[in-house]
């Protein structure tokens, strides 16, 4: 029966063959052409569905019978909602489509021709057909993209495009190739670092498990993506939710595991939608399930949603979850790679840190560490929002800084007011003052990246309301399993909103000071340990939350 | 109280999951799906079914934002308040809904029609400020646009 390398390309050769039809009445000129609709969550709260709906009855009334794809989103949310021409050479793009332009935009995007007063653009270097290059477009030339290659490009609904375009490519090849610890010395070599906010090295946890007792050994897919001002793994599930999948089985492969749960948060419905449907997709293809590609190797995966709590994204809270209890923090040691679910071995990973493994896999741990920096290897993403000329999802290179995300690709602040300051790592972050844009973003620096939330507040902002949203937040979303975080972020809480309203004798910050390093030493998880960061940091850069003029 | 037909269809929705407590999450998801949210009652289904104890499951109910003991509005409107919605205007958002539909934040209209939150994130910080109508989201949404939005569904 071959091996799986073989048996892969068997069935990629099965999907090229299943190629969508191209145009009958249009003749040749349009054969294999797809129009691929940028309908992640962001892209259909602007209306996306109705664009396609529009297109589909504009190409009907034309005679043309190209397919219209409900696909994720390029990261180019700003430019939302995106229509891209692919399948006809290098993909055009166009920006900014309503359901009203929709049908009569058609004529030009078919042809790769220009259109009034929308941003377009070909996925290349050079520019044709009047449409201008990917140099023309600082948010997306600025950028390294790796885990995000597919996404927006490729139907997500449709094993079979994901693997014309490569996926499982990795996966077969680790099979074919390589044991579990030569996948386990590959990735390790690499420098892979968990992209969840830990930035603990991936190929330590797989290596912990492979050797600890006790079978089954379990794999969870943290997609539990809960810190405001970040959606990113939404971003890859809803655009290219295979390689996610693929980078799951390689990790699974390499820990010895047998059994996984994948945990999607409960509010990213699109991308609990389209996982599920590329789980049926991949299981009917014999990548998941009983000796995979005909290996040795078998993993089934059950798909599990969360209900609410940013606690959830805690790792061993989300195994209290998944054994059907509340959300709370276990004590550790024990660590999940020796005793997890049901005190089974259990790898954690992050959705973001299993898209990277297939491509480290493909093109080896020397090119995963020619990128980034010495100390942090690899890309990352970051979301860009709040007063942002350009929102959206980029990837970069680790080593970039605040400075090169808004200003290049961000294309700056929106509105007169100028940048007071960036809120990076969402609730667990802090805030950095303009002074220090220019420092290096990489993990263990002046300012943790979290999971990679850069929302940029402008000069109209109150610094205070911010800190007090965030500190709030953290009150509210508190298991309550342990007193300094349960206790204590109430009681920033409530100095902070005194302090906002002028209220608070100068005592207060000493207090304050105390009160946050008692709340980041005592508490029992990660989330309650950064909870007083944001408070720290605009007590510490921002002059105006102590009452003085800046 | 509920009704046998309730409590039956209950118990039909409950089949589909092993009766252990691993699935005790995904038991009162799919329970609230039918019903909307979850009585007492329906919890006691739950415990009964899954074999965990009544207080356990009323901990895990009340545990999970997204679990709901209280019969929402049958229109659910939330706004999202977090920082990057914030700073693109949702409080204006927010106290113009309030306005339009004659009810406060974090309440349901006397009628039982709508019930409209605050929320903290709904992660679609890129299009901010964003509104979530009956679990649809709403970008870019303008604060003299709340009362046609809720208007174009049919205002209640």
């Amino acid at each position: 029966m071959g091996t799986p390398q073989e048996r892969w390309r068997l069935l990629q050769g099965q999907a090229q063959a299943q190629e969508p039809p191209g145009t009958r009445l249009a003749g040749a000129r349009l054969a294999g052409a797809r129009l691929l609709v940028g309908a992640g969550s962001c892209g259909q709260a602007v209306g996306a569905l109705e664009v396609a709906a529009e297109l589909r009855v504009g190409l009907g009334k034309l005679g043309l019978r190209v397919p219209v794809v409900e696909a994720g989103c390029t990261g180019m949310c700003y430019g939302a909602v995106q229509v891209t021409l692919n399948g006809q050479g290098v993909p055009a793009t166009y920006s900014s489509i309503t359901p009203s332009e929709a049908a009569a935009a058609l004529a030009q995007i078919l042809k790769k021709a220009p259109l009034s007063s929308h941003e377009a653009f070909l996925w290349n270097p050079d520019s044709q057909t009047g449409l201008p290059g990917l140099p023309s477009i600082p948010f997306l030339w600025g950028q390294r993209r790796v885990v995000l290659e597919r996404c927006g490009l490729v139907d997500p609904g449709d094993i079979h495009d994901a693997l014309r375009h490569g996926a499982y490519g990795a996966l077969a090849r680790a099979l074919t190739e390589m044991d579990p610890p030569q996948v386990i010395a590959v990735v390790k070599e690499s420098g892979l670092l968990g992209r969840g906010g830990a930035y603990f090295p991936a190929a330590l946890k797989w290596e912990g498990c492979r050797a600890a007792r006790g079978e089954p050994k379990y794999l969870v897919v943290n997609a539990e993506e809960g810190e405001p001002g970040i959606f990113k793994d939404r971003h890859l599930m809803e655009g290219d939710p295979h390689k996610l999948l693929e980078g799951m089985l390689i990790a699974a492969y390499a820990a010895g595991s047998s059994r996984g749960f994948l945990f999607v948060n409960g509010e990213a419905k699109l991308s609990f939608e389209r996982l599920a449907r590329a789980l049926d997709q991949a299981r009917s293809l014999g990548l998941i399930g009983k000796r995979i590609l005909g290996s040795d190797f078998s993993f089934e995966v059950e798909l599990r949603q969360g209900a609410g709590g940013f606690v959830l994204g805690e790792e061993t809270a989300l195994l209290e979850c998944i054994e059907g209890r509340r959300a709370l923090p276990r004590v550790r040691p024990p660590f999940p790679v020796e005793s997890g679910l049901w005190g089974q071995p259990t790898v954690i990973n992050n959705v973001e840190t299993l898209a990277n493994v297939p491509a480290v896999i493909e093109r080896g741990a020397n090119w995963f560490q020619s990128l980034g920096t010495e100390k942090s290897r690899g890309t990352k993403l970051f979301g860009l929002s709040g007063n942002v000329a350009r929102p959206g999802i980029v990837e970069v290179e680790l080593g970039h800084t605040l400075r090169d995300l808004i200003f290049s690709l961000g294309g700056g602040v929106s509105g007169k007011a100028g940048l007071k300051a960036v809120l990076l790592g969402g609730p667990s972050g802090s805030l950095v003052p303009p002074q220090d844009l220019d420092l290096s973003l990489e993990p263990r620096g002046k300012f943790p990246l979290g999971s990679g939330g850069v929302v940029a507040l402008d000069g109209y902002r109150s610094i205070l309301d911010v800190v007090h949203t965030l500190i709030r937040f953290n009150t509210g979303e508190s298991c309550g399993k342990c007193t300094p975080c349960r206790e204590g972020t109430a009681r920033l809480s409530d100095m902070v909103a005194g302090l906002e309203k002028g209220r608070m004798p100068s005592t207060v910050f000493g207090e304050l000071e105390n009160l946050s390093e008692v709340v980041s030493l005592a508490s029992l998880c990660g989330l309650g340990q950064a909870a007083p960061y944001s408070v720290l940091s605009a007590l510490r850069y921002f002059p105006e939350t102590r009452g003085v003029s800046p | 109280m509920a009704s046998e037909p309730q409590k039956e269809q209950i118990r039909r929705a409950l089949a589909s999951f092993p009766r252990e407590q691993t699935y005790l999450l995904p038991a009162l998801q799919k329970v609230q799906e039918e019903l909307g949210y979850l009585p007492p009652w329906a919890l006691e289904t739950v415990s009964e079914y899954t074999r965990v104890p009544k207080s356990e499951v009323y901990g895990v109910a009340t545990h999970y934002p997204e679990l709901r003991l209280h019969c929402p509005g049958r229109r659910h409107i939330r706004v999202c308040t977090g920082v990057s919605c914030r700073v693109n205007g949702s409080l204006d958002v927010l106290r113009a809904l309030s306005e339009v539909l004659g009810v406060r934040s974090g309440e349901t209209r006397q009628d039982g029609e709508v019930t409209l939150e605050e929320v903290g994130c709904c992660f679609v910080c890129s299009v901010a400020p964003v509104v979530e109508v009956d679990g649809v989201f709403k970008g870019r949404v303008q604060s003299s646009a709340a009362a046609s939005m809720v208007n174009e569904r049919g205002r209640p």
